[in-house]
């Protein structure tokens, strides 16, 4: 090290230790004043927290703390809104379909997070893992379905067996808390998150057999409002007969829920999407390789995973090739 | 400006808003891929790299950071954890750490950034949004409604 540069770096430790304590404060008022956002005189001190470098911070927290800092402003909110950090999480279901409770989750680092067969085994996994089972569900309750899951929300469908009554849950495994949805009867559901609103969505639809436009209902559930509300003309001018029956399961990708259905008269399976911010159904261009479901209808791998739609990967929706 | 010391390692002169003139090794500065960019691009053979973001008093503070992580090798990473626990110790205070936080962001030394990020988000852990709004002078834009929102909102969401 030179002479000079020793020199420097004593002149340094010294405009260091001047710098210590209070007199630091004093500096920066002003050296800040043109920065601040607001002026607070209750404030011991002037500061700003500079855009670029609070997300850097948000990322570090503990989850359990994201909440109050949602409340702080509206910039941090709509921040913390996009950086739920919470896994997102996919599905798949099991061969041998005919109980739909047999469905397992999947998180997206293909570790299995919720398997077994009907809600007490999911629970059970669930909390092995660190999670938190879902709140104010006690008493005998059955299964009925898994609905669905998005940005860690799980949503699925119990019936209270003592009273006979019929809920859509959604639960999340993060803080194990959980929303009843009044169940609409007969319908097909799926649940997904709309980016457009900011709001998660639970789907419920009606469609006779042959798929007359004209007779699909759809109905949404709007987390936010925590109300149910009916979509008018969901079909739009397109899929004439083309509307599936939806007993099936669907998948939740780029704010549309999907689903591959029956046979059009090409012999193709087709795929179909609703799209949850536009409220209208449309068709997915088919992959160029034919799709043959076996004799139930369902596609199913060697691994005993239905492939009619075998999952959703990154931004992918993937189906299978033979 | 490149001066040359008697160990032959390359010496380059940074300069802070206010002027002050820091001569570092090259070795130090280039912990900052900005400045080891500027470097590699021939940017300081005219004389000192002009650093318009970052003051003298938080420079010196980054350069301190600097010397130690080139001069240590992983042998002593633990040594080197301590030394840091103390570093942002000293400049114990979110002001100064958000400062510091600022010019690692424009340096683009992710260690440092990493280590002040985790002390602030860690300052910050538990303080209620009245506290945090006060520490960086945020204003609160929520009308009360919109408040009462968002309370609702918690209550299912995340907590």
């Amino acid at each position: 090290m030179s002479q000079g540069d020793k020199a420097k770096e004593m002149k340094h430790n010294k405009t260091g230790a001047d710098n210590n304590g209070l007199l630091i404060d004093e500096a920066k008022s002003t050296d800040m004043e043109q920065l601040v956002i607001s002026t607070n005189m209750a404030a011991p001190k002037r500061s700003y927290l500079p855009p670029d470098i609070v997300e850097e911070i948000l990322d570090l927290l503990p989850k359990n703390s994201i909440n109050r800092f949602r409340s702080v402003s509206k910039s941090l909110f709509s921040l913390l809104a996009i950086k739920f950090n919470v896994p997102k999480l996919l599905y798949c279901p099991r061969k041998g379909e005919s109980s739909p409770s047999n469905y397992g989750i999947k998180s997206s680092d293909d570790q299995s997070l919720f398997t077994g067969v009907g809600l007490s085994d999911y629970i059970g996994n669930a909390k092995n893992r660190g999670y938190m089972a879902p709140s104010e569900l006690s008493g005998p309750i059955s299964f009925n379905s898994f609905v669905g899951s998005s940005n860690g929300l799980v949503c699925f469908d119990v019936t209270y067996n003592y009273y006979g009554r019929s809920n859509t849950i959604v639960w999340n495994p993060f803080t194990g808390i959980c929303r009843k949805l009044q169940r609409r009867n007969n319908c097909a559901l799926g649940f997904g998150y709309d980016s457009a609103s900011d709001d998660y969505k639970v789907f419920a639809t009606t469609a006779p057999p042959h798929g007359d436009p004209q007779r699909v209902k759809v109905e949404i559930f709007l987390l936010k409002t925590g109300s149910w509300k009916k979509v008018e003309n969901p079909c739009g001018e397109y899929l004439q007969h083309d509307i599936p029956p939806f007993k099936r399961m669907d998948l939740f990708l780029n704010v549309a829920l999907h689903w591959v259905r029956g046979q059009s008269a090409s012999g193709i399976p087709k795929i179909i999407a609703f799209d949850l911010d536009k409220e209208k159904f449309y068709h997915v261009p088919s992959p160029p390789n034919q799709i043959y479901p076996d004799n139930n209808g369902y596609c199913t791998d060697n691994n005993g995973f239905c492939t009619d739609i075998t999952g959703v990967v990154g931004d992918y929706l993937c189906i299978p090739k033979h | 400006m490149s001066i040359t010391t008697e160990n032959n390692e390359k010496m380059i002169t940074l300069m802070s808003s206010d002027g002050e003139e820091f001569v570092v090794e090259e070795a130090v500065a280039a912990q900052s891929q900005t400045i080891k960019h500027l470097i590699e691009d021939g940017c300081s053979t005219e004389g000192s790299i002009p650093l318009p973001n970052v003051t003298g008093r938080v420079l010196s503070e980054v350069i301190q950071y600097c010397k130690k992580h080139s001069s240590s090798d992983d042998k002593e990473e633990k040594e080197l954890e301590a030394w840091d626990a103390e570093f942002v110790k000293a400049a114990d205070d979110h002001v100064a750490l958000t400062d510091l936080m600022m010019a690692a962001n424009f340096l683009d030394i992710k260690g440092l950034l990493d280590l002040v990020a985790q002390t602030l988000a860690n300052m910050i852990t538990g303080k209620s949004p009245e506290e945090v709004r006060r520490m960086w002078n945020i204003k609160n834009d929520f009308t009360p409604e919109e408040a009462e929102k968002v309370r609702k909102e918690n209550q299912w969401a995340f907590e």
